[in-house]
């Protein structure tokens, strides 16, 4: 007998063992961030089942099912499934062996409240199988950390763990951090769609930062594997620390993303003016964004990175090399304050951006600089001086303002849960010194706490949007007084080496309230004030008035003024259905769906938005706004400042504020008028230093190589009003065709003795002398790039006379959304 | 006539901006100041939730279980004192005018000499335990504040402020002189639905010597830059009134323009012949170190030309705001140098008042208020924790000075004990600013409140009286 037949013959005794029918279902109850201890399937163990029924309490958290399989011959042999749905297979094993470790990804979404049931089904009776090692892991959880490190208590994986994803989804993110990485060869992620990404170095027995892997649609798995465990045994672990779907809108509640059809160059513009202050993005690149799908081209618009050099490309007009700098606030301000030699900056104006009652300035500049990111200064902006507001007019410096801010933006560019981000927040020094924690006690021998209810309070309404409204005699009596117990023995301690405070708070035990305290009817302990507030964020971000709340002051704060009860209503959902709720995600969805791009939604400008949007199309170099900085900063003239909000911890100018003062009107059209030189400049001063005001390197020429006056105009609209033209009416174009196109006006060109007449857009309808005139002008060349220098600079002129006109008509001060 | 039609009504009577006809000068010494012709009300907003407990405590009393002594029992600590007997007692008497209102003993701050003057005019009412929201988060007590709507929830802040409404149905309109109009001013929108903001009605003059849009004269040179760029954006905006759907988020812009531009002319060519009060101009200079907040001056010193230009601007409301009064801790290093700026001597309501033409104090009454009071207990920080009824001020000439409602309730004492006790709220803002809008204009009251039928008014107080 051959050894094949031998084979054979074996395989088929095994058979007839197995043909016995399996008995019925079993069940087992898994609890959340538990492995379970078990054998279950058929021939393995003492189980004999062509069902297991796994049943857990739904958390509404994205969670991690852990499995090992046994002798798994096909594919389909073990379907998985959760409360119906589909999440996979068990994985092929040798024959009477175990596989390794298995995880798949358990959504929000398709669970339920209350119990849930996971089902492993046998779908050929007559086969052995088997599954244990069951565990059930909240994404995101310190539970949810595997691998092979002295004293883990919780599961061991040694070599090799696979990840299998969700099938529903067009493209997701997975934020990773990993354990003890030396170097690059020692561990590395593998999407079964191709690719790898290397995890950063840690430090030594310790967890590193997160970052973020992206994967397709067609992504089933991620191989993580620790490259040196078959060598040295080499100790590691990784965490999933977050999975975002990318785009929520295919999931119930979700926002519904505009379609490529719906998708153009006045979305895209939209999208640039409301989140990055319009952004420096090439009009090529506008275009292009305009023809990509839209759920692609948002996450090459919007992201977190301290660069985008897509979104803000450098100038080829600069030596600065921004871009290559730490696009950090404490990296830039000290770039652009120091002495190096490479800095740019006019000596004089150094120290606006480097000293503490200007920190602002060096904000803006940040947020105009070609070569770092708009978008994620916006934010940055609306975080610290609207959401969650410090003030430099109390006691908070700015070191302490620039720690907060860039850790604040270092959590966002990682993906870190928006619950953290904001726990972490709560617990920087800027928050303790502008609510002045350091006098908070809590008195052991009288038990009674030396404190107050100020962040007590506003931790909860201004950070979570909790308000208590619900149960407001709880809220009153027991969550604020007991978060203001745990508000204590919080110092921020002064450096006198360096002479200022230190950036972080030292957190004490022996003034703290070291018991648990019930806050939002859970008790939530720790040794210090920042334990409890960082188990409390956990909690508060998933409070139903939260969970209400703050999507709506996101949105609001944002980028709606309008907010209609159907559009709270669809926003609410969307962050309701994000688990982790992260922030990036929920923006990124928002700004293509069609609750953003509804005609009902209204932005109003702030005196900030209006004055970045303005630096950054204005400026064709950052060397340009170096020698510019005062005119840059013109919110200023508002009585607005960064980092020094009017409503101090309830943040700064809204946008509403400023569309509801007629005296913001008045100074934006004596700028424009009376204060009109800054626009025709054809230099920018500074130190006695000048540089020409140079034009040609931005604006784009017409397909005849020069600069007709048409195409200029609409190029000048798009660029400060970004609209796509929708509001440029003839009127506006009669008057911009002239000051591009002439020496003078529309009125003057019309009549020397009648100044003052109104033309409407009736006159240009049924007026064939001025259609007539405002045609040719229309046609004229704009001579910019004349080797005439009185040519140029009447060209420059004209240019700023157009752009003066632009940014002081009405639709510079608020967007619609469509 | 329900309220819609009324406010319609008072829109379409036309003439909100128009200059009203000659004005009438007043006979005092401040020549160009026109006769202030009708009543103004203007509203200021102590931001931050004002401790007038602090202001006006009650007569400290060596009886331990009167509320004279447990009252300063609790408050010790936010007065910056012992909780001895001889420290409160002390404090009370060095510390304080004491007066009285029919049984009631209670002190003003020595440092608030203004008001005590204005006290001793019989020009002060301290309208006690009223309420707007029951809710102690900042921005929602003072948009309900704002509003004047106590059934606005938080996300409701795209309504009408009562300031608005009222000058509107006194026909004419509210001026503003802070740097962003508070959402008291936002007139309702031109269909009389005040859930929603208008463009008409409101004026905003954070500086009124600065208040023109530029325009080139007819001796300008006609080819001059400025003058292009200011002949075309003028064209352009008064093409827009006809161009662009009145429906349009950017017409307020238009109506911004339009009302700026006429006015602006007009107060610049009034203020040249008045002249503005030396001691305001020297106490707004943002370098004035006598001040805690040189802006509040500022705005008093708008509130003074607004008045003297009352008839071109048809002012019937104002509003001033001062923020900075949530006291958590050091309460008493904390707002009692704000204060100071506003009632002291020489400081923002004094110069005001010692500079306005007796004509215009006739016809002139200031609303002082905060989105909440304090809790009826000292935190241990030296400050006090948000609590929800408050006292609000009516202070002029036309005011029937007084208490009114119970200035220290006794059924306080009882609530010492419990977590978080506060000033209970008896008297709903309907009723109080009910009865300054119909002073202004009589029967508007209805129209400005809408919740104003399901109102309460504290037992045995009636603002019948409020005003002579």
């Amino acid at each position: 007998m051959s050894t094949h037949l031998l084979l054979l013959l074996l395989c088929l005794v095994a058979s007839a063992v197995e043909i016995a029918p399996a008995r019925a279902d079993t069940q087992v109850n898994l609890q959340i961030d538990r492995l379970t201890a078990g054998k279950f399937g058929r021939n393995f163990g003492r189980g004999n089942h062509s069902k297991v029924i796994a049943k857990f309490n739904g958390n509404g958290q994205h969670l991690l099912l852990h499995a090992r399989s046994f002798d798994i011959d096909s594919f389909d042999e073990v379907r998985i499934r959760v409360n119906g749905e589909s999440i996979g297979q068990l994985p092929l094993t040798k024959n009477r062996a175990l596989s390794g470790s298995h995880l798949w990804i358990i959504p929000a979404a398709i669970q339920k409240a209350g119990p849930n049931k996971i089902t492993f089904v046998l779908t050929n009776n007559d086969r052995s199988w088997g599954v244990q090692d069951l565990g059930l892991y909240s994404v995101g959880s310190s539970a949810a950390r595997f691998g092979n490190w002295p004293n883990n208590r919780g599961l061991k994986i040694v070599r090799r763990a696979v990840l299998h994803l969700p099938t529903d989804f067009d493209a997701a993110q997975l934020s990773f951090s990993f354990y003890d990485i030396d170097n690059p060869r020692e561990a590395v992620i593998r999407p079964s769609s191709g690719g790898k990404t290397i995890p950063p170095n840690t430090r030594d027995n310790d967890w590193g930062r997160s970052f973020v892997v992206e994967v397709p649609a067609n992504t089933e798995s991620i191989d993580i594997s620790n490259l040196a465990a078959s060598t040295s045994g080499k100790i590691w672990g990784f965490q999933l620390d977050g999975f975002y779907y990318g785009f929520p809108e295919n999931h119930a509640g979700g926002f519904r993303a505009l379609t490529r059809a719906e998708w153009g160059t006045a979305e895209v513009r939209r999208v640039l003016h409301t989140f990055a202050f319009g952004g420096r993005a090439s009009e090529t690149q506008i275009q292009r964004w305009s023809k990509m799908d839209p759920r692609h081209a948002i996450t090459e618009m919007l992201n977190f990175d301290e660069h985008n050099l897509k979104l803000s490309p450098p100038s080829k007009l600069d030596r600065d090399a921004v871009h290559r700098q730490p696009g950090t606030l404490r990296g830039m301000t000290k770039y652009w304050s120091g002495n190096r030699g490479s800095n740019p900056v006019p000596r004089s104006s150094r120290n606006l951006i480097g000293s503490d009652w200007s920190l602002g300035i060096g904000w803006s500049q940040m947020a105009m600089a070609r070569g770092l990111n708009p978008f994620r200064q916006k934010i940055g902006l609306w975080e610290t001086n609207y959401h969650m507001a410090v003030n430099m007019n109390t006691n908070v410096d700015a070191n302490q303002v620039i720690t907060y801010y860039d850790k604040i933006m270092e959590q966002l560019e990682n993906n870190t849960p928006y619950s953290r981000v904001l726990s972490d927040a709560a617990t920087s020094a800027a928050i303790a010194t502008q609510y002045n924690h350091g006098d908070s006690k809590w008195i052991r021998e009288t038990q009674t706490c030396e404190c107050n209810e100020d962040f007590a309070r506003e931790y909860h309404q201004l950070f979570f949007g909790i308000l208590g409204r619900d149960e407001s005699h709880y809220h009153e009596t027991v969550s604020i007084k007991n978060m203001a117990k745990a508000l204590t023995d919080i110092r921020v301690l002064w450096n006198s080496r360096k002479n200022r405070f230190e950036p972080w708070p030292v957190w004490g035990s022996s003034d703290h309230h070291g018991g648990a305290l019930e806050i939002q009817h859970a008790s939530i302990g720790g040794v210090n004030a920042r334990d409890k507030i960082t188990t409390l964020s956990q909690i508060s971000i998933e409070h139903p008035e939260s969970q209400a709340n703050l999507p709506i002051k996101i949105i609001g704060g944002l980028a709606d003024d309008n907010l209609t009860e159907e559009k709270i209503a669809v926003i609410r959902n969307a962050w309701q259905s994000m688990r982790p709720k992260n922030l990036l995600g929920f923006l990124r969805a928002y700004a293509i769906s069609d609750t953003f791009h509804s005609r009902d939604r209204v932005k109003y400008w702030t005196s900030i938005d209006r004055s970045m949007i303005f630096a950054n199309k204005y400026y064709a170099s950052n060397q340009e706004g170096y020698y510019d900085i005062w005119y840059a900063n013109s919110y200023r003239r508002d009585q607005v400042d960064v980092f020094r909000p009017k409503h101090n911890v309830f943040g700064g100018q809204t946008g509403l504020e400023a569309a509801r003062s007629p005296d913001i009107v008045r100074r934006v059209i004596n700028d424009s008028t009376e204060h009109m030189y800054y626009f025709v400049r054809q230099h920018l001063e500074t130190d006695g230093r000048k540089i020409q005001k140079n034009w040609t390197s931005i604006v784009p020429k017409s397909a005849n190589g020069k600069y007709r006056v048409k195409d200029v105009a609409e190029w000048l609209w798009n660029q400060y009003i970004g609209d796509d033209l929708k509001h440029f009416n003839s009127v506006a174009r009669a008057h911009v065709y002239a000051l591009l196109g002439h020496q003078h006006d529309l009125l003057l060109i019309l009549s020397e003795r009648d100044i003052n007449r109104v033309i409407t857009e009736r006159d240009l309808k049924h007026n064939p002398r001025i259609r007539r005139i405002v045609r040719s002008l229309a046609g004229q060349q704009l001579k910019l790039d004349s080797s005439k220098k009185a040519s140029r600079e009447e060209a420059h002129r004209r240019l700023g006379r157009a752009i003066a006109f632009i940014v002081a008509t009405p639709f510079s001060f608020a967007q619609q959304g469509k | 006539m329900n309220r819609r039609d009324f406010l319609r009504n008072a829109l379409a009577s036309g003439a909100i901006y128009s200059a009203g006809g000659l004005p009438v000068f007043s006979d005092s010494a401040e020549a160009g100041f026109a006769a202030v012709r009708h009543r103004v009300l203007a509203g200021v907003t102590l931001a931050g939730g004002p401790d007038f407990r602090h202001l006006f405590p009650p007569a400290f009393s060596t009886n331990t279980s009167s509320y004279g002594y447990r009252f300063w029992r609790a408050r010790a600590n936010s007065f910056g004192i012992g909780n001895s007997s001889q420290a409160m007692s002390k404090h009370w008497n060095n510390g304080f005018y004491h007066r009285g209102s029919g049984n009631e003993t209670f002190g003003i701050l020595k440092q608030a000499v203004w008001l005590k003057e204005m006290w001793d005019a019989g020009n002060v009412a301290i309208v006690n335990n009223v309420i707007g929201s029951d809710s102690r988060d900042h921005s929602h007590g003072l948009l309900v504040m704002d509003q004047g709507i106590r059934s606005s929830g938080p996300n409701d802040r795209n309504r009408s402020g009562w300031g608005g409404r009222l000058a509107l149905a006194a026909n004419g309109n509210v001026v503003s002189t802070s740097y962003a109009p508070r959402p008291f001013c936002y007139p309702p929108h031109e269909s009389g639905d005040i859930y929603s903001v208008g463009s008409n009605g409101m004026i905003s003059t954070p500086n009124t010597r600065d208040l023109d849009i530029w325009t080139p004269d007819n001796n300008y040179p006609q080819w001059n830059e400025r003058g292009k760029v200011a002949r075309a954006l003028r064209s352009y905006y008064v093409s827009l009134r006809e161009d662009l759907d009145r429906d349009s988020v950017f017409y307020d812009f238009v109506e911004h323009e339009k009302n700026v531009r006429r006015f602006g002319v007009q107060i610049k060519q009034r203020l040249r012949s008045v002249r503005q009060p030396a001691a305001l101009k020297s106490l707004s200079r943002w370098d004035n170190e006598t001040m805690k907040n040189p802006g509040f001056a500022q705005q008093m010193s708008s509130l003074y030309d607004a008045l003297a230009c009352s008839d071109i601007l048809r002012m019937r409301v104002a509003s001033l705001d001062y923020g900075d009064w949530d006291s958590h801790g050091d309460q008493r290093d904390m707002i009692e140098p704000n204060l100071v700026d506003l009632f002291g001597r020489n400081r923002s309501f004094d110069v005001f008042w010692k500079a306005l033409p007796s004509q215009a104090k006739n016809k002139l009454v200031f609303v002082i208020f905060g989105e909440f009071g304090r809790q009826l207990n000292a935190n241990g920080d030296g400050g006090t924790d948000h609590g929800r009824g408050n006292s609000v001020l009516l202070i002029g000439r036309p005011v029937r000075g007084g208490v009114y409602g119970d200035m220290f309730p006794q059924q306080e004492l009882a609530r010492l004990h419990e977590p978080s006790p506060d000033i209970h709220g008896r008297t709903d803002i309907d009723q109080v600013f009910g009865a300054c809008c119909n002073w202004v204009s009589s029967g508007s009251r209805g129209a400005v409140f809408p919740d104003f039928a399901s109102s309460r008014r504290e037992s045995g107080v009636s603002f019948a009286r409020l005003f002579s």
